[in-house]
Formats: C-alpha cells, sequence, structure tokens
C-alpha cells in the first residue's frame, strides 16, 4: 500500500508538471475561457437590467396648469428618463430622435383645452417592445388624468406580476457563467486527450508499458491532475464573474459536484479510449 | 559458446510475420551472463521485431523464450523489474528535467540504482535540471539509456541507440555501452553500424531477411573469411619506383594479385607479413623510400558481403 502511494505520489507529480508545464494548457485551459467569458460579458452582459427604461424628451409648446400637471407625473415615472430633465424645442427633440438619442418625444398639451398630447418615435423602431411600451404607459398616463379630470375613480385595476421558474431572477451574466464552466470543464478533458494521444504517438505509453508500473495508477493520477485543472478553472471563472460582473453564481453545488466529476471523467475516458 | 557461463537468454525458434510479410523467421540464440551481443542487419532485417519479442512487447507466433529463467507467460511483472529497455524511439517526459525524468522511473521499481550515480554515467550531470524538450539528439538517446538502467538490470536492451547519431554522439554512446560491460552487465544491442558491432561486442549476430547468417566472435567472424589482405604502399619517387616496386611484388610468394596507380601501389597476400618483408628487403636495398604503408583489415562489413552476396548498405 505505502509502495503504491509512493508511486502514485510521483506518477501525480509528473502529470502535474507535465500539464503546468506546458503553455498550451495556461493558454487554452485558463486564459482562454476567461477571456471568451470577460468578452461575453461586456458584449451581452451590459444591455441587461431587471426593468425597462427609455428616454424621453417633453416638448411643451406652451406651459399651462395641464402641461404642467402631465410633466410632473412624467416625472414621476420611474421608467422614463427625461432628456435634459426639462421640456426642449419640437425641433431640438425631433433631431434627436432622428438619431436614435431619445426612445420617443412627448409634447404635451398647448393649452388646457387642448386635448392631444403628441408621441413621436422612429419610424424605424416602431415594432420594437419599447416603442409598444411607451405607447401602453402613456395611453394609460393619459386615462388616469383623464378619470383624475372627471373626478372619477377607476373600479377595475389589474396588477401583474412574474414569477421566475429559477429561483431567483437569471441574468444573462448568469448563463455565460455556468456556459464558460461548462466550457472550461470540456476543453480542459479535451486538452488531457490531446495530451495521451501524444504520449501514445512518441512511444512513451508503450515504454511505460515496458516497466513494470501499474497503468491503473497512471490513469487514476492524470485524471486527478485533471480534477485539479477544472476545479482552478471554476473557481477563476465563479470569481471573475461574480466580483466583475456580479454574476449570480446560484448553482446547486451537489450538481455542479456532479456535472463536474461526470463531466471531467467522461473526458478523460474519451482520452484513454482513443489513445488506448 | 561460454559453456562456462549461466545463460541468461534463449530465444529458441522464433518466428513472426505480419501478414504476408515474414519479419522473424526461426532465430534461435543464446546470450551469457555478462556479454555484450548485438544482432546486426540492414534496415528490415527483422532485429527490431525480434528485440521486441524478448522485450514482451509483441507475441511470438512460434518460438520460445526463457529470459533469466523465466517466461513472459507466467511471470512478466518479475522479468520487467529485472530488465532496462531503451526502445528505438526515445520516448521521454520532454517537459520534465533529466533527473526528474529518472526519478519517475526509478520509482517504478523495487530495486534502483542511485539517480547520482545513473547521471554520472551517462554524463548529464551537468545538465540534470535541463528540460527534456531542450536536450541534444545525442543527450536525449543517452538519458533513454540512461533510464534503461534506473533499476539496475542484469540485462539491458539497447535498440539502435547509435542510429541518427553525428560520431562524437554515437563515440559517447560507445563509452557507456563499455562501461555497462565493465559492470558485468548483460547487454543486447541492435544495430546497422558494422564498425559498432565490432568494436563493442562480445558476439555478433548478422541477420538477413529475417534469418541468422551467421554468430560468432566479430574476430571469428571476420578470420571465417579469407585470409588475404590488401596492402597499400606510396612511394615517395614517383611511379617509376613504384613500377618497380611491382615487378618485385609480381616475382613474390603468396601474393595473388598487383595494381598500380601512379605511385601507389596495391598488393593482394594471403601471407602479408612474408610479402612486407620482401618489399621492404628491396627498397632498403635500393634505398627507395616509402612515403606509406597499411594493411587493410577485413571488416564485419566485408564478412556480410562475403556471407549474404549483397552489398552492405547503411
Amino acid at each position: 500500500m505505502n509502495k503504491h502511494g509512493k508511486q502514485f505520489a510521483k506518477l501525480f507529480s509528473t502529470h502535474f508538471k507535465m500539464t503546468f508545464r506546458e503553455k498550451q494548457v495556461w493558454f487554452w485551459s485558463i486564459f482562454y475561457p476567461v477571456l471568451l467569458m470577460v468578452i461575453f460579458m461586456i458584449i451581452f452582459g451590459g444591455g441587461s437590467s431587471d426593468s425597462f427604461s427609455a428616454k424621453i424628451a417633453l416638448v411643451e409648446p406652451q406651459g399651462n396648469p395641464l402641461s404642467q400637471g402631465l410633466k410632473q407625473s412624467f416625472e414621476q415615472v420611474d421608467v422614463f428618463t427625461i432628456m435634459d430633465d426639462q421640456p426642449v424645442s419640437q425641433d431640438q427633440a425631433e433631431s434627436w430622435l432622428k438619431d436614435k438619442e431619445i426612445d420617443a418625444v412627448i409634447v404635451l398639451p398647448a393649452s388646457v383645452t387642448d386635448t392631444e398630447v403628441g408621441l413621436l418615435m422612429n419610424k424605424e423602431s416602431q415594432n420594437s417592445t419599447s416603442a409598444q411600451a411607451i405607447n401602453g404607459i402613456l395611453n394609460n398616463m393619459v386615462l388616469q388624468a383623464n378619470l383624475m379630470g372627471q373626478n372619477a375613480e377607476d373600479q377595475l385595476h389589474v396588477t401583474a406580476d412574474y414569477i421566475s421558474s429559477g429561483s431567483e431572477k437569471l441574468e444573462y451574466t448568469d448563463f455565460i457563467l455556468t456556459g464558460m464552466i461548462a466550457l472550461a470543464i470540456s476543453q480542459a478533458g479535451l486538452f488531457g486527450m490531446v495530451g495521451m494521444v501524444e504520449m501514445r504517438r512518441n512511444g512513451l505509453l508503450k515504454r511505460l508499458m515496458m516497466t513494470p508500473v501499474s497503468m491503473r495508477l497512471f490513469g487514476i493520477s492524470n485524471m486527478a491532475v485533471r480534477f485539479i485543472l477544472s476545479a482552478i478553472q471554476i473557481v477563476l471563472l465563479g470569481l471573475i464573474g461574480v466580483v466583475a460582473f456580479k454574476a449570480n453564481l446560484d448553482i446547486n453545488l451537489l450538481s455542479l459536484l456532479f456535472i463536474f466529476i461526470v463531466g471531467t471523467l467522461s473526458f478523460a475516458g474519451f482520452g484513454f479510449m482513443i489513445a488506448a | 559458446m561460454n559453456s562456462g557461463q549461466a545463460m541468461v537468454l534463449q530465444v529458441d525458434r522464433l518466428r513472426k510475420s505480419f501478414g504476408s510479410v515474414v519479419a522473424v523467421d526461426g532465430i534461435s540464440f543464446d546470450v551469457a551472463q555478462g556479454e555484450v551481443f548485438t544482432i546486426i542487419g540492414p534496415n528490415g532485417a527483422g532485429k527490431t521485431t525480434t528485440l521486441e519479442m524478448i522485450e514482451g512487447m509483441q507475441k511470438p507466433d512460434d518460438g520460445t523464450i526463457t529470459i533469466l529463467g523465466d517466461s513472459w507467460s507466467s511471470r512478466a511483472r518479475s522479468i520487467k523489474m529485472r530488465i532496462g529497455v531503451q526502445p528505438q524511439s526515445s520516448a521521454l517526459f520532454d517537459l520534465l528535467t533529466v533527473e526528474e525524468n529518472l526519478d519517475v522511473f526509478a520509482s517504478f521499481y523495487e530495486r534502483q540504482r542511485p539517480v547520482e550515480e545513473i547521471m554520472r554515467l551517462i554524463n548529464l550531470t551537468d545538465h540534470r535540471d535541463k528540460r527534456v524538450k531542450t536536450l541534444s539528439g545525442g543527450q536525449k538517446q543517452r538519458l533513454a539509456i540512461g533510464l534503461a538502467m534506473v533499476n539496475d538490470p542484469e540485462i539491458i536492451f539497447l535498440d539502435e541507440p547509435t542510429t541518427g547519431l553525428d560520431p562524437q554522439a554515437r563515440r559517447n554512446i560507445w563509452d557507456i555501452v563499455l562501461k555497462l560491460k565493465e559492470l558485468g552487465k548483460t547487454t543486447i544491442l541492435t544495430t546497422h553500424y558494422m564498425e559498432e558491432a565490432e568494436k563493442l561486442s562480445d558476439r555478433v549476430c548478422i541477420v538477413d531477411q529475417g534469418k541468422i547468417i551467421a554468430i560468432d566472435t566479430p574476430k571469428a567472424l571476420i578470420g571465417r573469411l579469407t585470409k588475404e589482405r590488401e596492402i597499400h604502399l606510396t612511394f615517395t619517387g614517383g611511379a617509376a619506383q613504384a613500377a618497380e616496386a611491382e615487378g618485385i611484388a609480381r616475382t613474390t610468394e603468396a601474393v595473388t594479385s598487383v595494381s598500380r596507380d601512379g605511385e601507389h601501389l596495391i598488393v593482394c597476400s594471403t601471407r602479408p607479413e612474408q610479402t612486407l618483408y620482401r618489399l621492404f628487403g628491396y627498397t632498403t636495398e635500393q634505398e627507395v623510400q616509402v612515403e606509406q604503408v597499411s594493411i587493410r583489415e577485413m571488416s564485419l562489413e566485408d564478412v556480410f558481403i562475403a556471407f549474404t552476396g549483397k552489398e552492405w548498405r547503411d
């Protein structure tokens, strides 16, 4: 037993050195997944937030109590960000709209008797969800104002709530993070496979079979190093994802461990199968 | 041969074919304790196949191998513990250093020779911390031989240890083989360099097309050839003196043929000492100066040619 332990330690350190002295392993198994994750996080992670928001510009042709009231209520709506924080001229607003700097222009009524609230949106994005949302919100606000004007209270209102099937809200960054971890595990496995095929090609496996070394111990120690490499990848990617990109590492640890072991073993198994 | 000594390896009527090609066709030989035994032959003669069957890497189609009293089928592990192998392709852990390589291989065996001592023997002590990747071809080959010695084996197999090396690197390998011999190790070696077999071996086994052509000491093999030797003489005085000496040589006993090229004379004789005595008697008498004298020794190459009737190709 002690003899086996010693031989295992030697083989383990051999595989360890062979793996971590290989620059390609550093690049493909550590640097590459991290780089890929950072790129994906930057490209796709930024746009995602929990709620809808839109930039609008207000145009107030002539100040009056009605437009003042509406203006205040727009300011109170969180989803709207008002450009310049105050009404601007119609021309200015339209040029912003053309440049797509804002999502919509709202033209407030010119007088108390005017019943028109104008909504200008970019033609190219008229079918977008934000256009529909702005339209909906605006309609709702006008309806509220109408009801208030008539001193009537609405009898019915809809309360909408969405229930996520995940344990907590899942964002795109979370998907990237878990995806990258999966990629990294397969990458590490694949690399071990290449190493094994290389050993077969250059005759090292054959050479080892000429010695009394236990090929089982050789395989087990190889897998042990593979596990370490995968563990490093998971910790590193997890840390970068959580710390730098505020991703939720909302993973069932038990199933992660299961996937980690099965994934690493199956890729290592492929390697042995091809090399044998 | 070596009847007083114990036989450490007995190979009997070994046969192996790959498809329709017969690689080894009934090879039998015995190797005694402490011998350097060389299997020599051109490429594709069956040297490596024979060696790999003895090393347990290939199963013979027919025939038996007894190695250190054991057979591969019954005691493979015990045999592996007691032999050392350097295969033709130097298979090493190339991201590990020289010392680390020796260390790992040593851990496989119950018996070990100190790594320090092996590094000294293969002359790599200065390069112990160098990764294999950075070593030269000769250094790698020496390390491969070193790896075959980590368990202080009773028999060492070296498969073409000098192929592809420059003359200096080859000589270094020869030194190692001679040191192994001093240590009393039995060495079985394959090569396709005649010069090497002649220099290193106690006995040579010439193989061609899977069959043994001759098996004996290098000296005895050469001795089996005709006793005729070529004597080369170059005269300081030029072609005229050489022509005169040619006349003398033609009338000398035991001379089989004489040819002349300018001041250069070639005399073939079955009794070269007598022929030389006669020729030098003449030159001393006439005060003729001889610039160069040489007798070309017969080599294993000549043996190969004589036994197979084929040209030797390196």
